[in-house]
């Protein structure tokens, strides 16, 4: 809330509030002895209990009350109230003493006036304190709420940032390297690999930009990434791919499966001389999208092969799809006959 | 000079092959596709130079170097590897980035070729100028055995001790001992071997026993019965 609100707002109920009290001391006093003199010796009392809740506030102010936890302000604002109503019944009962000995011609004694105002003075005052803290204390809270979403808001964003696949620099290199090499010994594929490669690099760039993409955008990538990698890996490298048709329109995160992949190739392929199969399926199951990556191998490699990488891979995808789906998506990790499947269920979009 | 490439990717085996053309002085005379085919060409080639790339479907380079008892000379071959950057503390030849630049492995042959103009390098089985391979953690070395001065029993393994450095390495000390040169390295007891030249200082200790102070201030007691084995080494 600006400043200027803020201001207004409490001159609103400041002077309403005193309006009100006023109105109801005054009247309710000057109706039931019948005397204009109590009545307009009760609007005083309102005006000063105006002007002195002001001076109040003033020091409030100064004294940085404000910035005070609720324990701390316990005691400083119990002695105020006490203080403040003190200063206010003092003023009314002089202003009370001298009114009815001008008006009416009686002198009553000070200390009964003093008296007589104590407990309602000191409960307005309690009144007006507790309504300015609280509105305070409601004011901070909320704003502390509001920068606590911001937080997390822009906490999220940096996240996704980090977690944003981008090309590996391992097997950027590596294919680099081999089209070097097959420049001399097939120039035609190696010209292919060169615009496949490109073409990945223009995805990641652009594409990683959008928290999601088309599957099918996604998966031409794919068919890229595969066919660097065979160069890579030759007839070490089997890949087999299964896609419901009406799934190409469905919106994924941009390279999440390639994640998948290139996991599955460093902690399956790439750990056995032999080499293996890769197999990607994307099917509909039970109203999610299911993507399910297999590899040739054993949960016991990649755990061991996990402790010098530490499972970067599998984390990366966990945090990514927790963010992006605030825990409608799961990831799961399974081991069956000698292969080793990645399985992340997300919720249908389009 | 022979060498051997080891590397899973048969384009950039061929990259280096062609890349090596420029320079008939190395003559490549095995490839291993994983580090246990290296395992195996290793002894009976042996070659004094190895082209070795670090990631390798089944035995990467490191561990396939681990269990090598001698490592010949090491040009690390990397596409992207912080790691292999990092850790080596010193006494590679060298390590060179693919896609490699020509020019840089000319330098590498050059460096290769200062090395070998040096009389001690000989491939000579236990000579001092073997070197072995040392993982420690995130560290690696190749260390010269020139170098190390003292080994000590650890369990079923064995702390290396050179320069300011005292990694483990897994083979045992016995191991060890059957495959050093004894006129160099001594079994000062049942913990401990050291190495002769790095000997301070040789006093008498109690029961006609030995005490020596190696160069560095470390202390070793030697057992009785070496003592006498010492004193004869020493004695001329």
């Amino acid at each position: 809330m600006p400043k200027t609100t803020k201001t207004r707002l409490f001159w609103t109920l400041h002077i309403l509030g005193w309006l009100i009290f006023t109105i109801v001391n005054g009247g309710v006093n000057g109706y039931f002895s019948g005397s204009k003199s109590v009545a307009l010796i009760n609007s005083l009392v309102g005006l000063w209990g105006f002007l002195i809740t002001l001076g109040y506030r003033r020091y409030i102010h100064k004294a940085g009350w404000k910035d005070y936890s609720l324990s701390q302000l316990v005691l400083p604002a119990l002695l105020g109230t006490l203080i403040v109503s003190c200063i206010w019944m003092a003023i009314s009962a002089l202003v009370a003493y001298y009114g009815i000995y001008y008006l009416e011609g009686q002198r009553v004694p000070l200390w009964i006036l003093f008296l007589n105002g104590t407990i309602s003075g000191l409960l307005i005052i309690a009144i007006w304190t507790a309504l300015y803290f609280s509105y305070h204390f409601f004011r901070r809270y909320t704003q502390a709420e509001v920068e606590k979403w911001k937080l997390e808001a822009t906490l999220k964003e940096a996240q996704l940032a980090g977690l944003r696949t981008q090309i590996n620099p391992h097997f950027m290199f590596n294919a680099l390297n081999n089209i070097r090499a097959l420049i001399l010994e097939d120039g035609h594929k190696a010209r292919l690999m060169l615009t496949h490669l490109s073409d990945l690099l223009r995805y990641s760039l652009a594409e990683t930009q959008h928290e999601r993409v088309s599957l099918k955008t996604d998966l031409e990538t794919i068919d890229y990434f595969m066919a660097l990698h065979s160069i890579q890996f030759e007839d070490k490298l089997q890949f087999q791919m299964e896609i419901e048709e009406e799934l190409q329109e469905v919106k994924v995160p941009p390279m999440l499966i390639q994640l998948m992949i290139e996991n599955a190739i460093k902690h399956g392929i790439s750990q056995q001389a032999e080499g293996g199969i890769i197999q990607l399926s994307i099917r509909k199951a039970q109203e999610k999208l299911s993507i399910s990556v297999k590899n040739t191998g054993t949960l016991a490699t990649t755990v061991e092969d996990s402790r010098a990488s530490a499972g970067v891979g599998v984390q990366n995808i966990k945090d990514r799809i927790a963010l992006l789906y605030n825990g409608e998506a799961h990831f799961s990790l399974t081991e069956e006959s000698g292969m080793v499947e990645a399985k992340v269920n997300l919720p249908l979009t389009s | 000079m022979r060498a051997m490439i080891v590397e899973d990717s048969r384009l950039a085996r061929n990259e280096l092959k062609t890349l090596l053309r420029d320079h008939p002085q190395i003559e490549i005379v095995g490839e291993a596709a994983n580090g246990k085919e290296a395992l195996d060409l290793i002894p009976a080639l042996a070659p004094e130079l190895l082209f070795l790339d670090i990631q390798m479907p089944g035995m990467g380079g490191f561990e396939m170097l681990e269990q090598l008892d001698w490592v010949p000379l090491i040009v690390f071959t990397t596409a992207y590897d912080e790691y292999a950057v990092k850790s080596f503390e010193f006494n590679t030849l060298d390590y060179l980035l693919k896609p490699i630049h020509p020019d840089r492995l000319a330098l590498t042959i050059k460096r290769l070729e200062e090395r070998q103009e040096k009389p001690e390098a000989s491939s000579v089985l236990k000579s001092e100028s073997h070197q072995i391979f040392v993982k420690d953690g995130e560290k690696c070395w190749i260390v010269k055995l020139a170098e190390i001065r003292l080994m000590e029993i650890h369990g079923n393994y064995t702390r290396i001790y050179f320069e300011n450095n005292k990694p483990l390495i897994l083979k045992s000390l016995n191991q060890l001992e059957s495959r050093l040169d004894p006129q160099q390295f001594f079994r000062a007891n049942r913990q401990q071997i050291i190495n002769l030249k790095w000997i301070a200082k040789l006093d008498p200790w109690l029961n006609g026993r030995l005490k020596v102070t190696l160069i560095n201030g470390e202390e070793v007691e030697i057992s009785r019965r070496q003592s006498t084995k010492l004193r004869e080494l020493l004695s001329f």
